[in-house]
């Protein structure tokens, strides 16, 4: 073969891998912001169970209301916390600016025992949301930019055709703000619902697990009624039961204030619920 | 409308803006305020204005701070009455009516990223002020004691600093305050007082740590006021929950320098074997010199169990 043709030849080659591997980073990452900009509607409100499992398989339960609503530059969420009697009146609301800003969350935090509402620093979300097995940073919507992501293939899961991509932190402070080395995540391909996470740590052993149980499509929209997250280091499991959900009410946009927590939820602040999942 | 507790600021157990609401201190000093505090009847209107909440409230009855039984165990010499040798207490008068209304208003909101709180409050002084009257023909000192009225305004900011912190702060300016004299010839000593407040929290996974500083300063200070002209107390602090929040605990080193002779470390723990039941354990240890805040209890530490049925 004549050099130059031999070089032609490599060189194809190697141009030819690179946009291969191009096209599959890019897949993965068109993924996960499908994933992230799928429909949720333009409003939310449920109620939700909370439900923690200890080791022995004692459950406790916490009952709340959670409420959400787009704005043009932001995602805001108020959770209102109802039952049981010593978490009656806890409340939080978090204002999750759209990731192409590139700001931080704020978060408050209502408690009546102290009747104080308290700025929570968003830079450590590694804590446990009212004691349960997810995290702060687990309720977060997903940040396609914080993470590398890789396609790792294809899996079916509760017979359904899943992508499975596994995500690196791609910064020390998106590690340290959730504690997870490395995540390994399937996405729903005809939905883009997540259907499963693995949370690996530091030496690569899988320390816990989020499972979607449940699925249902609720005005006309494809949603998560009931997820499981397993911690397999303390034995202990948490569930998220959506019992009454319902997108695009009318939501007053005075319940997505710092003030509004402490108020709490008056009778006639929300729409009847239309709609129940079981 | 009704007998209501109201907390303004975000000091952590301490009070800068936080003055409406008089506090029981029969159990001591360094009780949770949420324990503590004593409500009052009060008027009170919330607004909510876009990102803001305003707030204005009328007090309409006077009610003082509690003091603990004489001689008890949690009795000090913050708590001091006039010595009967020489002093005499012969006049009490009493706060009814409207000169026993408390006047208030707030605003809550938000500037940019930064929590903003403004405050104002006309109300009475809540721990008594002698005013020296004359002397009986014994020779003793008349003394009034009185719970003069001051006006308060201030305010308050927090800003989530990042890097897993939030900065609070305070300042509250205090005018016509009054305090006891016992060196004057009559009535008791003006002057104006400023309290403020730096706080820094840093959260550590489940893990809520804070530090804070409190300064107080009399502006018009005079010798022989018993009230000292600068007071500063620090205060650190870890809360945090364990065990899917069966089990919270609170951990609080406080000291008003130098911490050798006024300090205190204590232990607050809550367990909640089940969600209708709620154990507590709280262990104070105090340290210094008998003739201050903390130090006047060195010698009775305290130890308390509690058990609580949740409904």
């Amino acid at each position: 073969m004549l050099p130059i043709f031999k070089t032609l030849t490599v060189s194809a080659l190697l141009l030819s891998a690179a946009a291969a591997m191009a096209a599959e980073t890019r897949t993965a990452d068109d993924i996960i912001r499908q994933a992230r900009d799928r429909d949720d509607g333009k409003s939310f409100m449920s109620q939700v169970s909370l439900i923690l499992i200890d080791k022995q398989g004692n459950s406790r339960i916490r009952e709340f209301s959670y409420l959400q609503k787009d704005y043009p530059d932001s995602d805001k969420f108020t959770m209102y916390f109802s039952a049981p009697s010593d978490v009656r009146d806890v409340a939080f609301h978090i204002e999750n600016p759209r990731e192409a800003l590139g700001l931080e969350d704020s978060q408050w935090m209502y408690l009546p025992v102290s009747r104080q509402t308290r700025r929570i620093s968003t830079t450590d979300k590694r804590g446990a949301f009212m004691g349960s097995d997810y995290s702060y940073a687990d309720l977060d919507k997903i940040r396609a930019e914080d993470y590398r992501q890789t396609l790792v293939g294809e899996e079916q899961l509760q017979g359904r055709d899943c992508y499975v991509i596994e995500r690196e932190p791609a910064t020390p402070a998106v590690l340290a703000k959730t504690g997870y080395n490395k995540l390994k995540v399937w996405v729903d391909k005809k939905n883009s619902l997540v259907l499963r996470q693995d949370f690996f740590d530091v030496k690569g052993v899988m320390f816990k697990q989020m499972r979607t149980l449940k699925t249902e499509t609720i005005d006309q929209i494809d949603s998560i009624t009931l997820s499981e997250t397993e911690d397999f280091i303390a034995g202990t499991r948490s569930q998220l039961r959506f019992n009454q959900l319902q997108y695009n009410v009318a939501l007053d946009d005075r319940l997505f204030t710092q003030t509004a927590i402490k108020r709490g939820l008056k009778a006639g602040d929300l729409p009847e619920y239309a709609v129940s999942a079981r | 409308m009704g007998w209501q507790q109201v907390v303004w600021g975000r000091a952590d157990e301490l009070r800068v803006l936080d003055q409406i609401n008089p506090l029981d201190y029969r159990e001591g000093v360094i009780g949770l305020l949420e324990d503590s505090r004593i409500a009052v009847p009060m008027i009170r209107l919330v607004q909510p204005v876009a990102e803001w909440e305003l707030e204005a409230l009328v007090i309409t009855d006077f009610v003082k701070n509690q003091a603990p039984a004489v001689g008890s165990e949690f009795d000090a010499p913050i708590f001091a009455t006039p010595d009967p040798q020489m002093f005499v207490v012969d006049s009490r008068p009493g706060y009814d009516g409207h000169s026993g209304f408390g006047y208030g208003a707030s605003a809550n909101g938000r500037i940019g990223t930064v929590d903003v709180s403004f405050v104002a409050l006309n109300a009475r002084q809540q721990d008594p002020v002698y005013a020296v009257e004359g002397q009986t023909e014994e020779g003793l000192i008349r003394l009034e004691r009185q719970f003069p009225r001051y006006s308060m305004g201030g305010a308050g900011v927090a800003i989530d600093a990042g890097h897993s912190i939030v900065v609070r702060s305070e300042v509250a300016y205090f005018d016509n305050w009054r305090v006891t004299n016992p060196y004057r010839a009559y009535g008791s000593d003006q002057t104006a007082m400023t309290k403020s407040l730096l706080g820094v929290d840093y959260l550590l996974r489940d893990w809520l740590i804070s530090t804070q500083w409190q300064h107080q300063r009399l502006l018009d200070w005079q010798p022989g006021m018993v009230q000292d002209k600068r007071d500063d107390l620090f205060t650190v602090s870890a809360e945090g929950s364990q065990f899917q929040d069966r089990l919270k605990t609170r951990l609080v080193f406080g000291m008003s320098p130098p911490a050798q002779d006024d300090s205190f470390v204590q232990g607050i723990f809550t367990y909640k074997p089940v969600d209708w039941l709620k154990l507590g354990l709280e262990v104070d240890v105090f340290f210094g010199k008998p003739d201050r805040q903390f130090g006047a209890y060195a010698n009775r530490d305290q130890v308390r169990l509690s058990a609580g049925y949740l409904f």
